[in-house]
């Protein structure tokens, strides 16, 4: 077990909190409308925040620069790399490492204490570099976990950038793998194999990450009709794992639909799934009871009980979610919206706009070690709530 | 900045209004039966030749409310400053940009949340001409249906009553995919060619007093960005450029022109030789910036709105897979030079306007953008633009870039 996996915890080191992707913080929050800190960036925000242990804050922005903030926000360093950033990074937790993936293919390991590389290394690409999902970081292994475009996951050693392993990544991957205590690693993919190949479809996968050996948990085969095909699903939300019950949570897209799967680890198999009517681009949030919340593309946040069935609905009043919402342990849900609403939304499913950005808010909020909310926003802003 | 009055085209002696324009173009395309492909001329740079230079105007919408929609769109077609009296007592065309279908979506997403022109903006911007005296607003595109009235155009979205209600009944809705209702198609020199010497369409993008440009902020795989220049692809109509054409025109084909203007396998059926022997087969990136370019130089477009609110990056459509995603800029953009506007509208995805022929934006093609410009359409380089309403830095909203294709 290693702490980027253990249940909740306090230091964000990577989207979604830690490697189980579930969003949940490690206690209760307390915050007010009235207390919102802004600081202005260079660029808009597409990327969640991540934290090291210090409090210090890991902020990457679409122009292609990464911003260190000190944990009264103030600028620490800045520091280019090559390409716009919309993957999240990752913080090493024992070594000053942060972990970044560009738009034009480029896995950097910056030092946190200066910003300077430590090392930069390419992904090969045929004809697609860009790196789209966030970084997956583990410490036992000392390994990073990225996938690109270019079609495959690559484990990579954290120190030198060398390779250890990679996998299949199928076409067109938004969706960040996940990693539960022991470092088995949680992917989902789109395969194409061919035209009307029986083997295309969506594959929800574990993988060793030493090896690159995989196991299929769950292939769900593309609709036959040849304009629904294996090329027009995406694959965004990423695996979440609920260590507690012994659970992972894979979205697939499929046609203009998609569906929600409940997989037992103990019982290997999907103990039941719902579908929702489009595709879902957010990946999920966990309650400290083990309720799901999904942010859909209709705009409605759906919080599910852990046996699947409705716990309660909530309309953000905009027109889709593009991300995900993250969690205390009194079950405060916070998200952001499209239009820069920052939405609070309580156990009973009461919920209420907190703040407005200027542009859009479509990344995933982070917590920091004491609890604030840090939002970036595509206004050059950084919000803490 | 300083303006400039449009070079394009100049006849010694007069300035002309867009109609007597294109009935000298029309008349100097038909006084040539077969027009040669001997008539080439490769883009020279034109620095020497005053390059137009307009203002482009952009402010924030987030929602596809139509009363914000309207407010912020009267705002910026009053910064314009001239949009009134472009508009006053004439006749309009606005060329949507509904793309091929209206049958997909993206992944349950109804198209005009990111692929297609929202119908309310297009509501607005026609409610605001009729509020400044335009006679009437015809919308335009060539759409992949049966119908040549407005039952093409719901399927986007468009409700014909509710337009005209809104509109007070001055709106006309028209598939140009065939001649529709006219006798003959109109055939539009083009000046200064790169591929097309002249076009033949339908004589409701000639017989018309102002052409406005109405289209998504995108990025495009092949042309790089499409914003209003692009738009004008829609303007061939599938009787004569259609994929589903066989040996002869054909009225009933609906068709869109990837054989003829996207891979150049094929042949327009137009009355007269309009293409010349440049394109370059299959290469989608050689063919489609160049053709871009003809229309714009044989359409002059006096007004381009661009419906930033909610769009798809990475590419241009449905037909391009999982590879597009969902993002939500929220803006308007608006201006009177279509190279001007669309420059700014790159510089807003976060994109270099002027970047050189294959690399990002253009990483697939040539940059059109340039293109025009050294052909004297507009000013491309962003240093040389003025931007208004909120400006160029508060506007700007990165886009994840498109991929590079392999030609094979």
């Amino acid at each position: 077990m290693n702490e980027n996996t253990q249940p909740p915890n306090r230091i964000w080191r990577t989207s979604g909190g830690d490697n189980t992707r579930g969003g949940l913080f490690a206690d209760t929050t307390e915050h007010s409308a009235d207390a919102v800190q802004s600081v202005t960036l260079q660029a808009g925000v597409q990327s969640p925040v991540v934290v090291d242990s210090k409090g210090n804050r890991y902020v990457a922005d679409m122009a292609g620069v990464i911003h260190s903030l000190n944990p009264d926000n103030r600028p620490r360093w800045k520091q280019p790399v090559d390409g716009g950033v919309s993957a999240a990074p990752a913080v090493h937790p024992h070594d000053n490492l942060v972990f970044i993936g560009t738009h034009t293919g480029w896995m950097y390991a910056l030092d946190t204490e200066s910003g300077r590389p430590v090392w930069k290394k390419l992904i090969p690409s045929q004809w697609d570099e860009r790196i789209l999902s966030d970084i997956l970081l583990l410490p036992d292994l000392n390994a990073v976990v990225l996938n690109s475009w270019g079609g495959r996951f690559y484990a990579l050693d954290a120190h030198s950038g060398e390779e250890i392993s990679q996998w299949s990544a199928g076409i067109s991957p938004y969706a960040s793998a996940a990693a539960d205590m022991n470092e088995q690693v949680y992917c989902v993919r789109a395969d194409d194999e061919g035209w009307h190949d029986p083997k295309n479809g969506v594959r929800c996968f574990s993988v060793d990450p030493k090896t690159g050996n995989e196991e299929i948990l769950i292939f769900v085969p593309e609709n036959s009709k040849p304009n629904l095909s294996v090329r027009r699903i995406q694959v965004a939300a990423s695996p979440v794992i609920d260590q507690q019950r012994g659970m992972v949570y894979f979205i697939v897209n499929l046609d203009v639909e998609s569906t929600l799967y409940a997989y037992s680890f103990q019982e290997k198999k999907s103990l039941w799934d719902k579908t929702f009517s489009r595709h879902l681009v957010a990946t999920p949030g966990l309650l400290s009871d083990g309720s799901i919340v999904i942010a859909d593309m209709h705009g409605t946040v759906h919080v599910l009980h852990p046996d699947g069935t409705r716990r309660f609905q909530y309309p953000t009043g905009t027109d889709y979610c593009l991300s995900g919402p993250i969690c205390d342990q009194a079950n405060n849900i916070f998200l952001g919206d499209p239009e820069g609403n920052v939405h609070w939304i309580d156990s009973d499913g009461v919920g209420r706009i907190v703040m407005t950005a200027e542009r859009a808010i479509q990344c995933r909020p982070s917590f920091d070690p004491q609890g604030r909310v840090l939002i970036p926003s595509m206004d050059k802003t950084l919000y803490v709530l | 900045m300083s303006t400039h009055r449009h070079t394009i085209p100049i006849c010694p002696g007069t300035t002309f209004s867009r109609r007597e324009f294109l009935r000298r173009s029309i008349a100097a395309a038909a006084a040539a039966p077969t027009v040669s492909s001997s008539i080439l001329s490769h883009a020279a740079e034109t620095e020497s030749v005053s390059i137009p230079r307009k203002l482009t105007v952009v402010d924030i919408c987030k929602r596809y409310d139509y009363a914000e929609i309207r407010r912020v769109l009267s705002v910026l077609l009053d910064e314009l400053g001239d949009v009134r009296s472009l508009v006053k007592n004439k006749f309009v065309t606005v060329k949507t940009n509904l793309v091929n279908t209206s049958k997909e979506t993206i992944g349950g997403l109804p198209l005009w949340f990111g692929v297609t022109v929202h119908p309310k903006v297009a509501l607005a911007l026609g409610s605001l001409f009729v509020d400044y005296g335009a006679k009437r607003v015809t919308y335009c595109d060539q759409l992949p249906f049966v119908p040549i009235g407005p039952e093409s155009f719901e399927g986007y979205g468009f409700n014909f009553d509710e337009f005209s209600h809104t509109m007070d009944h001055k709106v006309r809705f028209i598939n140009t995919r065939n001649r529709g209702e006219h006798k003959d198609y109109a055939l539009v020199k083009v000046p200064n060619p790169e591929l097309a010497t002249a076009w033949e369409v339908n004589q409701e993008y000639v017989k018309t007093d102002v052409l406005v440009s109405l289209c998504k902020l995108k990025s495009h795989v092949s042309g790089g960005v499409t914003m209003g220049m692009k738009n004008l692809f829609g303007v061939p109509p599938s009787s004569m450029y259609g994929d589903d054409l066989k040996d002869e025109p054909d009225e009933n084909a609906t068709g869109y022109r990837g054989y003829t203007m996207h891979e150049c396998s094929k042949k327009p059926l137009t009355s007269v030789t309009t293409f010349n022997d440049r394109s370059v087969l299959n290469d989608h990136g050689f063919n489609v910036p160049r053709f871009i370019v003809d229309l714009n130089a044989a359409f002059p477009v006096e007004l381009v709105v661009i419906d930033g609110i909610s769009v798809i990056q990475s590419a241009e459509g449905w037909w391009n897979g999982s590879m597009v995603s969902v993002t939500r800029p929220g803006l308007l953009i608006a201006g009177r030079n279509p190279v001007c506007t669309d420059a700014v509208g790159a510089a807003i995805m976060g994109f270099n306007p002027d970047a050189a022929d294959r690399t990002h934006p253009f990483a697939n093609g040539i940059n059109h953008l340039s293109l025009a410009r050294k052909k004297g359409l507009g000013e491309n380089r962003i240093q040389n633009l003025e931007v208004g309403g909120i400006g160029l830095e508060k506007a700007r909203y990165e886009y994840v870039p498109t991929y590079q294709r392999i030609n094979t």
